[in-house]
């Protein structure tokens, strides 16, 4: 099946009523997650998560494909409004967004995100459609050394992307690895690091790590916030259409920042923050209406828009293709997906072309989902905001309590939760990156078992790893990031511009 | 970037290490701490193997020793380097008061979750909760507690069959027991 015949094939497995009403589902769990300040994509996937193993593969899949994309949405939503960003990804959208919204055209402004969300979405996905496919097949000639360099190499660009100084990102990294060891050794069989708990042997479950590092943590850091003063604007749906010349502005820029947001959506770290800067930055440059950027301009926020989305879409390549999750929620997505039986990398489009179809669909179903649901509601989302702290906080805990149980049933699993909230907490209040610490945890076993297969296959021989040309260049472009700190700086300088050092990219997507 | 010395004070006198840089030798400290037990518990418990059939002892060691090294780096970094800086903004008063009633409430329902079963112990995490977060009325923390504690665990248990414990109103329980 050629790669528009298998999106069509997606397509036709979606539009069943099940699978339509978990995108809803996960559409509007998302965005009610995304306006919440604190809350953003990983978290809401982890809280998501355990739901969807009771469900089939690709419901639950489709379901947190809605999580992701809705709360990016959520999250842009409030920037809008209220220039209060829910998540990393919308901080860039806040500056001309707000603007806007100040001048009267929240309308406006919130119809031409969610249109150029979607417009991002489709194009990504007829990249994603056309590029999985033959990435996949690539991969075919990859050994244990080649997926050794895409994993650890993969991991440690992550980690000094988003982890702002050296230390902040590859401390908590091999923090994630370390815990990843834990468990029976997959060749030997073999228990590490149990000590005696039967409920060790299966390793940490994701699950708990990350609604404890995330949900948890961020909980008790808006617990102890000071109570912000949200003056709520509202807005009524006649005065969601943006005029004729808005309309005309946000064309090019959606067009720009949805090219971006895939390319970011390939590469290892943060790619839906970091293309949103890196499309504000594109306008400032090549914008006819440059001047008026930070001012109101509809292109800033047609292209942030865009490229964040495209970059979520484009994350799928790697996913699916390699079974690489590149960012948290991927590796949320990737645990799941192992839950309910499915191993991601280049056989899943052979063997199950109904997943690796209806997975790519669904992202598209979800960007319609979205489209549908939010611009009428937006009035319903932003009453989210209204409801109390005290009952809101609590009622979260206890769903990450049963999410954290539900997983494996294993009261246990709780008690990590806990920890990992704590440690989430004290982990940010120092200024750590905790995406690198979950990347780590679902990236350490992938790292031992192609580290293992690679010294089975050489008998020992560790140059076995730098033999193929294209494990060298991977691991030469890994070294490069690693040591070339300033370099990096100034390249990043350069792609996403100055406002992104105001912007800890510490980062969720 | 500003070179410090050792003892923890600039040339200009102010105080060198603020919060966040001794915070983070605290941690690169336990880091270390954590490296080091790893890497010898790997060494003397888990198997090598050979050469030609490397055991499940290598990958972790070789992360035991990484552990290590990024401690180091992150105590370092720290100790010389102001790249993160600036003071913690932990809760005092009030605030303090209502994240320390939190987290304890937070471990007596995980604690207490299994032998209370998932709706009494949700809402009575839910009522605590109201109290600590809310206002003092009795009657609307009851109220709403009760609500929301019964309607997750309705949604979760009831709508999606999710296998809960059920504690108290469970077959066996002291609730349960009586109507089952």
């Amino acid at each position: 099946m050629n790669p528009i015949e298998g999106l069509l094939y997606g397509l036709e497995l979606v539009f069943t009523p099940e699978l339509l009403l978990a995108a809803f589902v996960g559409a509007a769990a998302g965005t009610a997650i995304g306006v919440l300040p604190g809350l953003g994509p990983v978290a809401g996937a982890a809280l998501i998560l355990p739901l969807t193993f009771t469900l089939p593969p690709a419901a639950g899949l489709i379901m947190i494909a809605g999580v992701y994309a809705g709360s990016m949405y959520g999250g842009s939503t409030t920037s809008v409004l209220m220039n209060m960003p829910g998540e990393a990804a919308s901080v860039v959208t806040a500056i001309d967004g707000y603007e806007m919204t100040r001048k009267g055209r929240a309308g406006p402004a919130l119809s031409i995100m969610a249109v150029g969300s979607f417009i991002a979405g489709t194009i990504a996905i007829i990249l994603v459609t056309l590029m999985s496919p033959i990435v996949a097949e690539v991969a075919f000639l990859f050994g244990p050394a080649e997926y050794l360099a895409l994993t650890g190499g993969g991991l440690l660009v992550l980690a000094r992307v988003a982890g702002g100084s050296t230390a902040s990102g590859y401390f908590p990294m091999v923090l994630g690895v370390l815990l990843g060891t834990v468990g029976i050794e997959q060749v030997t069989g073999v228990f590490r690091y149990t000590f005696g708990l039967q409920e060790l042997a299966l390793g940490f479950s994701l699950v708990p790590v990350a609604v404890g590092l995330y949900g948890i943590a961020e909980i008790f850091l808006i617990m102890e916030d000071p109570e912000r003063a949200t003056r709520i604007k509202s807005v009524k749906l006649r005065e969601l259409l943006p005029s004729r010349e808005e309309w005309r502005r946000a064309w090019a820029p959606w067009g720009r920042g949805s090219l971006i947001g895939f390319f970011f959506g390939l590469l290892p770290g943060p790619s839906a923050t970091l293309s949103s800067f890196a499309a504000y930055r594109t306008e400032q440059a090549v914008s006819k209406n440059r001047d008026r950027l930070g001012k109101g301009a509809v292109e800033g926020v047609a292209g942030p828009e865009a490229a964040n989305n495209g970059a979520a879409v484009g994350s799928l390549v790697p996913l699916l293709s390699l079974g690489l999750p590149f960012s948290a929620t991927f590796a949320l997505m990737l645990a799941a997906m192992v839950v309910q039986g499915i191993q991601p990398g280049p056989l899943l489009i052979e063997q199950r072309p109904d997943i690796f179809w209806s997975l790519i669909a669904s992202m598209y179903v979800a960007n319609v989902m979205l489209l549908i649901l939010n611009l009428p509601l937006v009035g319903v989302w932003v009453s989210v905001l209204r409801i109390p702290k005290s009952l809101l906080m609590p009622g979260i805990m206890v769903i990450a309590v049963i999410g954290a149980y539900s997983t494996r049933f294993s009261p246990l699993d709780v008690w990590v939760l806990v920890i990992m909230g704590a440690l989430g907490y004290l982990l940010r209040k120092l200024d750590f990156a905790l995406a690198s610490m979950i990347v780590g945890l679902v990236l350490g076993p992938f790292i031992e078992k192609h580290l293992r297969e690679g010294l089975f296959l050489s008998r020992g021989d560790f140059s076995y790893f730098l033999d193929s040309g294209i494990s060298i260049g991977i691991w030469s472009v890994a070294v490069l990031v690693m040591l070339g700190g300033p370099i990096w700086k100034l390249v990043r300088r350069r792609i996403v511009g100055e406002e992104s050092d105001k912007v800890k990219l510490e980062v969720e997507d | 970037m500003s070179p410090q010395s050792p003892t923890g004070s600039t040339r200009a006198g102010r105080p060198a290490l603020d919060s966040k840089r001794r915070g983070r030798i605290i941690a690169g400290t336990l880091g270390l701490l954590l490296g080091v037990w790893f890497s010898w518990y790997t060494w003397v418990n888990v198997p090598f193997g050979t050469q030609e059939r490397p055991g499940a002892g290598v990958f972790p060691l070789f992360v035991g020793l990484l552990m290590i090294a990024v401690s180091l780096l992150t105590i370092a970094e720290a100790w010389f380097t102001d790249q993160v800086s600036g003071e913690i903004n932990f809760p005092k008063g009030e605030k303090l008061r209502t994240v320390l009633l939190m987290a304890v409430a937070l471990i007596l329902l995980i604690t207490f979750y299994q032998p209370l079963g998932q709706y009494v112990a949700s809402v009575l995490f839910m009522i605590a909760a109201l109290f600590v977060l809310g206002t003092r009325s009795w009657v609307r923390n009851v109220v709403y507690g009760t609500a929301i504690g019964v309607g997750i665990s309705a949604f979760f248990v009831e709508l999606l069959g999710v296998r809960l414990p059920m504690g108290l109103l469970g077959p066996t329980g002291l609730i349960g027991g009586l109507f089952w």
